[in-house]
């Protein structure tokens, strides 16, 4: 294509960005959406998921978080250096994994590179990565490059992160509830109604695994996890939400959530201001 | 078949003993040595490059070899029509091409027939007084005389034959689904025979246009086209230094020189490098090779340098090059998309730009380094998926949509690679356990899920027992772990992150 059409293509694109901003991009749950002032992430932003622990249930948030960013279109990488992502949880996720690219570097230096090329890479939705360390001027550069990627960099860092410098955007705290007592049937001998199934997983030419499982019925209360949003743009510590994401069908959903009465008040327009 | 599997068979059986040449006094007879198991993973691109390697080196046979459209790929195609007097006859030519595979160490099978699917079809299945009009035995190659409808009669080649052979031949030597092969024989139609006397339109209505194409293309009704596979010395670029060279701006200069001219040569042929292999010649030492690959075919001189800059960065030269050669081991045509003012969102996906990303990575990375998830049907938490390189492995894009079996969370996002030990403090009466340390911290365990058991063939040399639970501590941490049937032991797979 000549030369010309070539930059009047990217000026004209330079000027449509300036007019109309990033739209938001859910973060894959409502109750999180309603945290968000903005109702979901920047698109070219970074947002850091701090975990409170080992198990805390940061990486599915995050995780969720990328598959909402896939739906309009562009890739997803997945930057791994510890190697120990599940492809068939991400499966269970209905996460994408042919528009999936992992990547597997060897050191930290690497770690970062890989990062920020791909939030560099306008055609990629979103990145997720686990650095262990984030220098601040690599943090930056992180940013500058989701900026002009117009990517979004969900990266989820270990509780140590917390007081370390960031340039994310969004800043969450990820930690795990424990189940309320008044769940009842908390008890593990209390579970009845055991159910076995067999699957065989082999064609009859190949050898044959088998994984039977006996499944006891879990009782009916989800996985509570705490997230509490310590900074978005100028927010900074507001109140921690509680969600739950639910054992069946894997929705995420307020653990507490307001009376029918109670939401149809909070959306209402508030009279005051539509006589003023 | 797995790797725990071939190594379980492997000790099971040394295999026969090898005559060795080294000790062979006449008298004793040929003494024997045993050698030892060497057991590689299997790996579908590297088969794939060595089977196209064999089509090259088949050109001494036939001027048109290719690679037969099938998954995996394992049968060559030769076009020898016209061909077998320079040989000597059908039965000298078979025989040298079977003599000639048998020197580089390889087995074959051989098929000769009027279509690409008949000799296909002889190849695969049939015995070996019917394979080609002479016996032949083997697996790999089918050579085939006539490729598409039958037209004027070659003086050269000899009558039809291979029909009758044919519609003796099971079902499966059409090149069906497999789907289609099975209702087929439920139906009591073994042999290929026994659909010709079925009406064609009710044979198309019932199993689809792919039964009678296949039928027809065995038949030499409708014709067949052996796509070539490409010599890669086709694409040769070399430049030889009237004095050996040291310095690295030189060096630099002139591979992108060199880029430039295989890049013209490659666009000539409206073809793509998917390999470019380099080789330094050193005045004193060893050459210096490299390869950089591409996750799609490029003829661009400018990416190509690119990707070639990254590997001479970390390139190491002790002694002057005399000369630089640049060879394309793999390349595939240019795929070519009208260009648009303003591209649209719904193009971004599998973009130019996510693969010009992906060459970059690979270049830095390595090729290991960027990877594709492709699930597995098996048990064992391990083995459920493996990754395969973007780069250089994209002969076989099955697609990898399946419906997952499992929900959100029945499996940990992140497992750990090698079970970490566990110290269990307390277990419950129904054997779930109820107080663990990992990590240097206590758990006391609030909800459980399990016992899920996982347990492997015992074919299997490293076979695994294993009683899952999901557990949540009291402070809400979710843990993937498992009691070994066999010693009792706890281990942690994963967490759910």
């Amino acid at each position: 294509m000549n030369h010309k059409v070539l930059q009047l293509r990217e000026l004209l694109n330079r000027k449509e960005s300036e007019k109309k901003p990033h739209s938001a991009i859910s973060s894959g749950c409502q109750p999180l959406d309603r945290l968000l002032p903005q109702r979901g992430f920047q698109q070219g932003s970074l947002v850091e998921w701090i975990a409170g622990g080992v198990g805390s249930g940061a990486s599915l948030l995050a995780l969720l978080a990328a598959r909402s960013a896939c739906y309009g279109g562009g890739a997803l990488v997945l930057v791994d250096r510890g190697q120990s992502f599940y492809p068939p949880a991400a499966n269970a996720c209905q996460l994408d994994l042919q528009n999936t690219i992992v990547v597997h570097p060897a050191n930290g230096r690497d770690e970062c590179w890989a990062i920020e090329q791909a939030l560099r890479c306008p055609d990629v939705a979103a990145v997720v990565a686990w650095p262990a360390r984030l220098t601040s001027q690599a943090f930056r550069r992180l940013q500058l490059a989701a900026e002009h990627g117009s990517s979004l960099g969900l990266l989820i860092r270990s509780a140590t992160a917390r007081n370390e410098s960031s340039w994310a955007s969004v800043r969450m705290l990820v930690s795990p509830r424990s189940c309320p007592l008044e769940c009842g049937d908390l008890s593990p001998l209390s579970i009845s109604n055991s159910v076995a199934t067999t699957k065989l997983l082999a064609s009859p030419s190949q050898p044959t695994d088998k994984a039977m499982t006996s499944h006891r019925t879990p009782n009916r209360k989800g996985w509570r996890l705490g997230v509490e949003l310590l900074r978005c743009g100028g927010l900074f510590g507001t109140k921690p939400i509680e969600l739950e994401i639910d054992h069946q069908t894997g929705e995420v959903r307020d653990a507490y959530p307001l009376p029918l009465a109670a939401q149809l008040a909070g959306t209402a327009p508030d009279p005051r201001q539509a006589t003023a | 078949m797995p790797l725990s599997e071939a190594t379980a068979l492997g000790n099971q059986y040394d295999g026969p003993p090898r005559p060795s040449n080294q000790h062979n006094d006449g008298l004793r007879g040929p003494s024997y040595k045993r050698t030892p198991l060497h057991i590689e993973s299997h790996d579908p691109f590297e088969d794939h490059k060595a089977l196209e390697e064999i089509a090259v080196w088949c050109h001494r046979f036939s001027p048109l070899v290719g690679l037969a459209d099938e998954d995996p790929v394992e049968t060559l195609l030769l076009d020898v029509t016209g061909i077998a007097p320079l040989f000597g006859g059908e039965q000298a030519m078979n025989q040298q091409i079977e003599s000639a595979f048998l020197q580089q160490n390889l087995m074959v099978r051989i098929g000769l027939g009027d279509t690409v699917g008949a000799a296909w079809a002889l190849a695969h299945y049939a015995s070996a007084t019917l394979r080609g009009r002479e016996s032949f035995s083997a697996e790999v190659v089918t050579a085939c005389g006539d490729v598409g409808p039958k037209k004027t009669p070659d003086p050269f080649a000899a009558e039809p034959r291979c029909a009758a052979q044919l519609l003796e031949l099971p079902i499966e030597a059409l090149r069906l689904p497999s789907a289609i092969v099975e209702t087929l024989s439920r139906l009591g139609l073994q042999r290929v025979g026994d659909l010709m006397p079925l009406p064609r339109n009710e044979l198309k209505a019932r199993f689809g246009a792919i039964l009678l194409q296949r039928l027809d293309q065995a038949l030499g009704e409708q014709p067949e086209i052996i796509a070539r596979t490409h010599s890669p010395t086709n694409f040769f670029v070399e430049w030889l230094f009237e004095h050996p060279v040291t310095q690295q701006s030189v060096i630099q200069q002139v591979i992108r020189q060199l880029i430039e001219r295989l890049c013209f040569l490659l666009l000539k042929q409206d073809t793509g490098s998917l390999q470019l292999s380099y080789r330094l010649t050193c005045q004193d030492s060893k050459p210096v090779t490299f390869e950089v690959g591409c996750y799609r075919p490029s003829a661009d001189a400018s990416h190509l340098w690119k990707l070639t800059e990254t590997q001479l960065e970390r390139l190491m030269l002790r002694d002057p090059v005399t000369s630089i050669s640049l060879c394309s081991i793999r390349h595939d045509r240019l795929s070519r998309r009208q260009k648009e003012l303003f591209d649209d969102d719904h193009i971004r996906q599998d973009s130019s730009l996510v693969a010009a990303l992906i060459d970059r990575m690979s270049s830095r990375l390595g090729r290991q380094a960027i990877v594709r998830c492709v699930l597995q049907s098996d048990a064992q938490p391990e083995k459920a998926y493996r990754y395969e390189p973007l780069v250089g492995g994209s002969v076989s894009r099955r697609k990898n949509n399946s419906h997952s079996p499992f929900s959100l969370l029945d499996r940990p996002l992140h497992l750990l690679a090698k079970p970490v030990a566990l110290e269990i403090y307390d277990v419950a009466a129904d054997g779930s356990p109820s107080r663990f340390q990992y990590g240097g911290k206590q758990y006391a365990v609030s909800r459980y899920w399990g016992p899920e058991r996982i347990e492997t063939g015992w074919w299997r040399q490293r076979g695994v027992q294993r009683d899952y639970y999901r557990v949540e501590t009291s402070e809400g941490f979710r843990f993937w772990m498992f009691r070994s049937l066999r010693d009792g032991c706890w281990f942690l797979q994963g967490a759910f992150e």
